[in-house]
């Protein structure tokens, strides 16, 4: 119950700061798209990553203290293994815009490979199919259309 | 020309004073979003970890 009311929580709230990164995307000033959206990213990312390490980790405790154990909880992290790869791309690539929009006067920093990651982190925690892998593909699916916003990023990340 | 150099200067001294504002401005709004530095999975395996050694241990 108490994940299940975490959960909505972090869709509505996902969801509402996604929506405002997406009006600002269409608003002529690049650099308060990047702000929106780096605070969307910031808002989602605070509910879902605790979340997420909790499943994690309850996954893990769920396993017997015996031979067998040992091994569920190496198939745990082996099955959670591509998710945090790409969790960690998708933070370097928001530690990256972050630290340019910090630095922009006039150009905003491109979002392209942040969008690109945040695709990629879908795709992976996707397969989980828990509470939060649930949440992640909702807010990763509305990052999804604000790249379909910005016109520089192609299909897979890239600057055309 | 003196004058003009002045003028020059004062406008370059404005200018720059006016962009320094409005960039302290943006920052100060700016939602900071850097992500934290701390790895969760890899503290929650070497926590999961220590827990069993210390449960079999515990058992022996």
């Amino acid at each position: 119950m108490v994940l299940l009311v975490k959960h909505r929580y972090a869709m509505s709230w996902g969801f509402a700061v996604a929506a405002v990164a997406l009006l600002a995307c269409t608003h002529q000033n690049g650099l308060a798209a990047v702000d929106a959206t780096l605070a969307a990213t910031s808002a989602a990312a605070a509910t879902i990553e605790p979340l997420l390490l909790t499943e994690y980790e309850a996954a893990q405790r769920a396993c017997p203290l015996t031979p067998e154990g040992d091994a569920c909880v190496k198939q745990v992290r082996e099955r959670w293994a591509p998710a945090w790869v790409s969790y960690r791309a998708f933070r370097a690539a928001w530690l990256a815009v972050d630290v340019a929009a910090d630095a922009a006067h006039d150009t905003p920093p491109d979002l392209c490979p942040l969008l690109a990651a945040a695709g990629d982190m879908h795709r992976a925690v996707a397969p989980l199919g828990t509470t939060a892998a649930r949440s992640v593909v909702a807010a990763s699916l509305v990052l999804d259309q604000v790249r379909l916003l910005v016109p520089s990023c192609t299909q897979d990340g890239g600057v055309r | 020309m003196s004058w003009l150099s002045a003028l020059i200067q004062a406008a370059g001294a404005a200018a720059g004073a006016a962009v320094q504002a409005w960039s302290a401005t943006r920052a100060n709004q700016r939602v900071k979003s850097a992500p934290p530095p701390v790895d969760g999975a890899d503290q929650v395996d070497a926590k999961i970890d220590a827990e069993r050694a210390a449960r079999k241990a515990a058992e022996k």
